[in-house]
């Protein structure tokens, strides 16, 4: 006896039972007004996955170009006849970009991935612990320092860019390290302390956003149960602990991933405040501008290398870019695949709706 | 700051924690949680942003270590907006692209949050697809290379959409409007990588409608049209509020302008003024921070304040 499918299986029983779309319409059992409605459905359902296809499409698209220029042969790269997959795989691309001469990626990589995880662990425990106090432990004037949160998602960065390198190039907090520092502030500026400060004070990169938006979740979550715990004599510390933070995990999870995606492809602060040459997409950023004599230099240390790569050709300059590109996004993409399908669950069922 | 000063003046009359009545006790654990952000807000948000107007106001220069300013009477904001050949022209042109970019941005992010939305299947899939324009949107996966010039890969686009424009083009419609609809259209790329962040926030909003308004509205008798203009609209209404701001003030922050032959991000431009030259050049580059700021905030509270009142709120 063969085997059915579990696919074969249903539709055999619907089938038997008469309930099956096309036995019914078969057969004439089906009124008008469900035809209409099936067949409103499956041109609902054709739209749909032609808009998400081709969109998709589009957005994976830069994805894969990379990965095709990154994994080509040199000597197939100004070959235009294949778009899609490389004609002559080859290495040599990603291993020049791994080399010290461009990005020294392994110790590189530790280093940004030390810094951004600090960074969003101190992001997402102050920006929640504001949001949590905005939602649910009002005051006399939260709404007006609610208004700051909404100044903080809206004044570009730009704005203020010297005033805050003046701030950490002279750090002081009225005037108490100036008491022991003969006057003087101290000079934060040149490692990741600075980073850390502002990421942990929960003014890092966009933390308004997750502010407004783990405040919208809070407000989401029974109350109920907060208050239970309140009478049951559980303090506000453990309270949010233990019970606000694991019921509203998805939207920390949201967060999380947004706050590391960010700090770990943020130039702006890195170069600002740290300025180390280590940080991935500081490095990557600053290969762009002389990629070509990047190319040169990593090519001499190797004999194989300086036969087939030539800095001055755009193809090359190209190949390498995507490289170092893909070598920057790799770490993300793999983070992703893990908490994709929590990720996404928890996004959509963090309440924002309902202000 | 004041809160804080206030219990510390108010505590000794209560003299322990545990006499405080409860409201008490919310209000002096909602000032404690938010400890850490104060701190960050007045020292690293309002004292900068405080400073960066005195700066504006005065000619700076660098004196053993610490930058010090004497007032000079607006003239940073005279040199800014008469002599500066290139910023008036810059903040129109960062202007005229939020108007023409962010109510794009808003519809593509809403429409492809309604079609991520629902039971079909593969929907795993295509949310997760729909995260990477984040990733897009903070540039490390896309690059130009200034001194190549890739031509060849770029005359070769992926698809060629030529026959499509010009069907468009001489279809008889005025041709303000198809020669929106065209850059709108060839711009796909640019708008769906820049509205990764709205997909979500929108995503988030329509899970959070309730499924029995919908199961109301079939019960009813409503066509697909009313369901979306008489629930899903007004309900997703508070997001679009935060979208429209998330979206002008990274429009801003991203400003592309054309400067020279080339285009520049407008706050580079106004960074790159740091190091122009001489110390005064610290004062310029504030007042064009602070011309930048004030425009940035007019714009969005005055298309908020208008958004806000059709606003729906649930509760």
């Amino acid at each position: 006896m063969t085997k059915l499918s579990r696919k074969e299986r249903m539709q055999k029983a619907e089938e038997m039972a008469g309930i099956s779309f096309w036995v019914d319409l078969r057969k004439g059992r089906l009124s008008r007004y469900t035809i209409q409605k099936r067949v409103k459905a499956a041109i609902m359902m054709i739209f749909r996955y032609a808009i998400l296809i081709s969109l998709g499409f589009v957005v994976i698209t830069p994805i894969w170009t990379l990965v095709k220029d990154a994994l080509t042969a040199p000597s197939a790269l100004s070959n235009r006849s294949s778009i899609w997959i490389p004609q002559q795989v080859s290495r040599i691309f990603v291993d020049m970009a791994m080399s010290p001469h461009m990005m020294d990626y392994w110790s590189s990589l530790a280093y940004s991935l030390g810094i951004t995880v600090v960074l969003t662990f101190f992001q997402v425990l102050s920006t929640s612990l504001a949001a949590y106090s905005f939602a649910r432990l009002k005051f006399r004037g939260s709404g007006l320092l609610f208004f700051c949160v909404i100044l903080t998602i809206v004044v570009p960065n730009a704005a203020m860019t010297f005033a805050q390198y003046a701030a950490f190039r002279n750090f002081d907090i009225l005037g108490i390290i100036g008491l022991f520092n003969h006057g003087h502030g101290l000079n934060l500026l040149g490692n990741p302390v600075a980073q850390v400060i502002l990421a942990a004070s929960g003014m890092g990169i966009k933390s308004g956003l997750y502010i407004y938006f783990l405040r919208q979740a809070v407000r989401g979550l029974p109350i109920s149960v907060e208050e239970a715990a309140h009478v049951d004599g559980a303090g506000f510390l453990r309270t949010f602990f233990t019970i606000v933070v694991p019921s509203m995990s998805g939207s920390i999870l949201t967060v999380t991933v947004l706050s590391f995606l960010w700090n770990y492809t943020d130039t702006y602060y890195s170069s600002l405040l740290n300025g180390n040459t280590h940080f991935l997409a500081l490095q990557y950023k600053n290969l762009q501008g002389n990629i070509r004599w990047s190319i040169d230099d990593a090519a001499k240390t190797n004999e194989a290398w300086v036969s087939q790569v030539n800095g001055s050709n755009p193809f090359i300059q190209n190949a390498s870019i995507s490289a170092c590109a893909l070598l920057v996004i790799l770490p993300l993409i793999i983070m992703y695949c893990f908490v994709q399908k929590r990720f996404v669950q928890g996004a959509a069922r963090s309440g924002l709706g309902g202000d | 700051m004041k809160k804080d000063k206030k219990n510390a003046v108010k505590k000794p009359f209560h003299f322990s924690y545990k006499s405080m009545d409860f409201a008490k006790k919310t209000a002096l654990w909602g000032i404690i949680f938010l400890l850490p952000w104060l701190f960050g807000l007045i020292f690293f948000f309002l004292r900068p942003l405080v400073n960066t107007f005195w700066y504006s106001l005065c000619s700076m220069s660098l004196t053993d270590g610490k930058f010090v300013g004497v007032f000079n009477n607006f003239e940073n904001y005279k040199y800014v907006l008469t002599v500066d050949v290139n910023y008036n022209q810059m903040l129109a042109e960062a202007f005229l692209n939020m108007v023409s970019e962010v109510p794009f941005q808003i519809f593509v992010a809403l429409f492809i949050a309604i079609l991520l939305n629902g039971e079909y299947k593969g929907r795993g899939f295509f949310r997760a697809v729909f995260v990477i324009p984040i990733i897009l949107a903070t540039g490390v996966a896309t690059f130009n290379l200034s001194e190549t010039s890739l031509a060849a890969q770029s005359s070769e686009a992926i698809m060629n959409m030529d026959w499509l424009t010009d069907l468009v083009v001489n279809s008889g419609i005025p041709t303000e409007l198809t020669s929106l609809l065209t850059t709108y259209v060839n711009d796909i790329f640019g708008v769906v990588t820049t509205c990764g962040v709205q997909i979500l926030l929108f995503l988030s909003g329509l899970q959070a409608i309730s499924p029995s308004l919908y199961e109301v509205a079939q019960m009813e008798g409503c066509t697909a049209f009313e369901t979306f203009c008489k629930i899903t609209l007004p309900m997703v209404s508070p997001t679009i509020l935060v979208c429209l701001v998330y979206s002008m003030a990274e429009s801003f922050a991203q400003a592309q302008v054309s400067y020279g032959s080339s285009t520049i991000e407008f706050s580079a431009y106004i960074r790159s003024m740091l190091y122009a030259g001489g110390s005064q050049y610290y004062g310029y580059s504030a007042a064009m921070s602070f011309i930048y700021l004030i425009c940035c905030l007019a714009v969005i509270g005055i298309v908020c304040g208008i958004v806000s009142k059709g606003v729906f709120y649930y509760d």
